[in-house]
């Protein structure tokens, strides 16, 4: 019977675990359905002419990027990277130095610095 | 009362230790959140690895921890966290994957940081450990194997894991808290070097030797060991004890085995063994005069934590040997509480100590049930398997008030626990004990 009783309090410590880990999530991300709290940070450059972000962005690039980046695709960067405001500016001023639509990889996260 | 106030401790101790990290997480300089699956997903990583690294405590035999419950329900509370903790190791890369379908990519060891295979390769380890212990006896793996590989796989799957967090160095920043894990690594290892060390060393001090190796019914062997230069050990009737026979108490091979001789005795020990393959098949190629080491006594089992009006012992095949040591040991004691004996065996033939227990009829409140699933032609006794109807036959009215042990197969055991809901009696006065430890 104790074994049953172990079994129980098995249970009871892996609901407990699961219900602590929702808690911290939830502190740390209070919005379920947001990618990242904190957008990464902005691309500090124009894109045109500088599509292949790899050729300078590496781990042991020229300007390297942390570990934890490795295994992305090329194509993924502009997903939480994006232009800042100030190309964003220049481009709207006519300055010409932002003519790529990133909005189309990173929908929301323009509409939400278009907010801001 | 002492044994319920230290239960108590240790549960409270071992919740706490598992889940410590979640909280120790969020000390120290503020991290950004980045989603709530990506932080579900980290904090079940970090609770599993935790969950996981404590298991090296609960198989570490100390016996502080292991007395208010008996180490076998320790053990059994052992396979059970280990089926969670691992599900919430495997958790942490699904959520991920699922909720950012690009992290697929750091599966690929050729492309991926090694931190990210240091992770995937702790989770195979990981998988060979549950996988080899549920499946270990359709694996056909042997108890020395299974157990080399358990040991190594676990040991290597926390260490990856690890390497995996402090590569990955995110809410393990700075040299506190990446000192912390370090320990907290170091110290999950240390019980294996207790169990693996410090306990062989303990038992070089007292050793035993064979006295005599004894047929008996059922393709068993009875070994009968002698303290040498100590006084035995004192162990209560149903416990068990590891066994290593041979020249070192470091040897690897050592197998949990219950006694079958009565705890009255500290001059010997007899543990009562069936050919079942491996370690057991050379069992009666023991000679008497080897040197044998024994880690315990061990177990829950036993009619010495019961203050009942009589007991009910259910075996079946090799599961009579606990319950011999406690009938010996009542007969020595010359309890007057009445015992029935239910023992479920292939064929009257194979009914290990039948003799003796029919003596031990005559000198005590003992009633022996053989029921035979191949009887012979002309046997007037029961058939089949130990069933409520069986037991109704044989048992009083006022049944309830006895404790009830099971020894047996899963099978025996699920099935006469059945029959037990089915007479109504409470599962708490039901203990049950399998001889499979793995």
């Amino acid at each position: 019977m104790r074994e049953k009783y172990s079994f129980h309090l098995a249970i009871i410590t892996g609901a407990l675990i699961v219900f602590l880990a929702v808690i911290f999530a939830w502190i740390q991300s209070p919005d379920l359905f947001e990618i990242t709290a904190r957008p990464a940070d902005p691309i500090p450059h124009p894109l045109q002419g500088y599509e292949e972000c790899e050729a300078c962005h590496g781990v042991k690039e020229e300007i390297p990027y942390t570990i934890r980046h490795l295994g992305w695709s090329i194509k993924s960067c502009t997903r939480c990277h994006a232009p800042s405001d100030i190309h964003d500016e220049a481009a709207d001023a006519g300055a010409g130095m932002l003519s790529m639509d990133v909005s189309a990889v990173h929908d929301q996260k323009m509409m939400k610095r278009t907010h801001q | 009362m002492r044994h319920v106030v230290y239960g108590i401790l240790w549960i409270g101790i071992y919740l706490l230790i598992t889940t410590a990290p979640i909280f120790v997480l969020l000390i120290g300089p503020g991290h950004p959140g980045r989603g709530f699956w990506r932080e579900l997903s980290v904090a079940l990583g970090f609770a599993g690895l935790a969950m996981i690294g404590i298991q090296f405590f609960l198989t570490g035999r100390f016996r502080a921890m292991t007395l208010p419950y008996g180490i076998d329900v320790v053990y059994h509370f052992h396979r059970a966290i280990s089926l969670i903790a691992f599900a919430f190791i495997l958790l942490h890369p699904l959520i991920l994957i699922l909720s950012y379908p690009d992290t697929v990519m750091l599966l690929n060891p050729v492309t991926a940081p090694w931190s990210m295979s240091a992770g995937l390769y702790s989770l195979l380890a990981f998988l060979a450990v549950i996988g080899t212990s549920v499946y270990r006896l359709a694996l056909k793996l042997n108890y020395e194997v299974w157990r080399v590989i358990h040991t190594v796989a676990a040991v290597a799957a926390v260490a990856l894991a690890c390497v995996h967090l402090l590569g990955v160095n995110y809410y393990v920043e700075g040299a506190a808290k990446r000192g912390l894990w370090m320990a907290m690594a170091v110290g999950w290892i240390l019980p294996l070097g207790y169990v693996r060390l410090v306990k062989p060393l303990m038992m070089l001090r007292r050793p035993y030797v064979v006295d005599s190796v004894t047929r008996e019914r059922g393709d068993s062997w009875s070994v009968t060991l002698r303290p040498e230069g100590h006084e035995g050990m004192q162990f209560a009737p149903g416990q068990f004890a590891w066994i290593r026979i041979g020249k070192s108490p470091f040897a690897a091979r050592e197998h949990p085995i219950s006694f079958s001789s009565s705890a009255m005795r500290k001059d010997q020990v007899i543990f009562t063994i069936k050919e079942l393959g491996d370690f057991t098949s050379t069992i009666g190629q023991v000679v008497p005069g080897s040197r044998a080491y024994l880690d315990g006594p061990h177990g829950s089992f036993t009619v010495d934590r019961h203050a009942a009006a009589g007991f009910v012992f259910l075996a079946g095949g090799v599961g009579i040997t606990p319950m011999m040591s406690m009938v010996r040991t009542l007969s020595d004691r010359k309890d007057r509480r009445p015992l029935w004996l239910f023992y479920g065996t292939s064929t009257l033939d194979e009914a290990t100590f039948q003799e003796e227990l029919g003596e031990l009829e005559k000198g005590m409140k003992l009633r022996v049930i053989y029921v035979i699933s191949r009887p012979p032609d002309g046997w007037e006794g029961e058939r089949g398997y130990i069933s409520a109807e069986i037991m109704a036959r044989y048992l009083p009215e006022n049944r309830s008030g006895f404790e009830y042990f099971i020894c047996g197969s899963q099978v025996m055991q699920q099935s006469t626990k059945v029959a037990l809901e089915k007479l109504g009696i409470p599962l708490d006065q039901v203990e049950s004990e399998s001889f499979n430890f793995v």
